[in-house]
């Protein structure tokens, strides 16, 4: 957790973030197995400030695998200055993930959180970047050895809709 | 928990909260103090699915003690039969508390989970009555003795927003 424990941010943070996206996602088709054939689908994503401006939805909507909706939903904490994400999903809805916590130190955001893959504890990491440029990229990745190696899975390269209203 | 464990529900549960309210709040003062203090306030509140139906969310703002606004958000897990619902607060965001379990019995729901207040653990209770007429009812209350006794600390009275309290 020693680099997104560093990255501590503003409120303001995920003002980039709001509006709607196109996202084009490549996603490792098997985890932790070795695997390097990979999915290529798009998602339609909208977010919008909550709780005064101290938090954040993000809604993402996607035809790949039979079609699903996620929810991203971000905290900011003033305190620690830092943010806490959880991710819901209309495949598997009813309790939460634990969520990954972390900041951005420029346009470079790390969030980090314990969780499980298939009865293991892991480790997964967001990734966000170019978070001011007109292409902000978002990258997961997991690691099953407490942080030493990680597994990118989950890329997803962002346009605006122009139409953005 | 077996009043909650045996109330299983559908998706449609909370499909009586979509759209504007007027909030009458009851408020005690001082929670597991032998208080009998309550304090009065207004507040609204917003409701609307998510995830496809398989979730909801709704904003409450208030002008009371300065000003804050909650979020609550619920996930339906189809096959528990159970909500699981998250609460979210300007005041102090950042991690979300545990979340309370539960579902639906007729017009009444009862929801539970563990936490803590003041370092201790407690159990939260929220029960939704009269959710089939114009007026439902919210309630929150905190047990410090494993569920035996029951503190009722918040009361909300719901009227649909435009129609006369």
């Amino acid at each position: 957790m020693s680099t997104s424990a560093q990255m501590q941010g503003t409120a303001s943070d995920f003002d980039f973030w709001m509006g709607t996206w196109t996202a084009h996602n490549r996603r490792l088709r098997e985890r932790f197995a070795g695997c390097d054939e990979w999915d290529e689908f798009t998602a339609t994503i909208v977010a919008r400030p909550v709780l005064g401006g101290k938090g954040n939805v993000e809604e993402f909507r996607t035809d790949y695998a039979g079609g699903y909706v996620g929810l991203a939903m971000r905290f900011f904490d003033p305190g620690t200055r830092l943010w806490s994400i959880y991710w819901a999903d209309s495949r598997f809805t009813g309790l939460l993930e634990p969520p990954v916590i972390g900041g951005f130190a420029g346009d470079v955001g790390v969030f980090e959180g314990p969780d499980t893959f298939a009865g293991r504890p892991i480790v997964v990491r967001y990734t966000w970047s170019g978070a001011t440029t007109p292409t902000p990229r978002w990258e997961q990745s997991l690691s099953d050895d407490d942080g030493q190696t990680w597994e990118t899975n989950f890329e997803s390269d962002f346009t605006r809709v122009e139409d953005d209203r | 928990m077996h009043e909650t464990m045996q109330a299983r529900g559908t998706e449609h549960d909370f499909d009586f909260w979509f759209g504007s309210w007027n909030v009458s709040n009851r408020r005690l003062r001082e929670r597991l103090a032998g208080c009998e203090d309550w304090v009065e306030f207004a507040a609204t509140s917003e409701a609307r699915p998510i995830l496809d139906g398989l979730g909801n969310e709704d904003v409450f703002h208030t002008d009371h003690a300065g000003g804050f606004v909650g979020m609550s958000f619920r996930f339906f897990d189809p096959e528990s039969g159970l909500w699981s619902i998250y609460w979210a607060d300007s005041r102090r965001s950042g991690l979300l508390d545990p979340p309370v379990i539960g579902g639906f019995c007729g017009d009444v729901g009862v929801f539970e989970g563990d936490d803590t207040f003041a370092g201790e653990p407690i159990r939260v209770r929220f029960v939704w009555s009269g959710v089939t007429t114009p007026t439902p009812r919210w309630e929150q209350a905190f047990s410090d003795d494993g569920g035996d006794t029951w503190e009722t600390n918040w009361i909300m009275d719901f009227s649909r927003e435009g129609e006369t309290r």
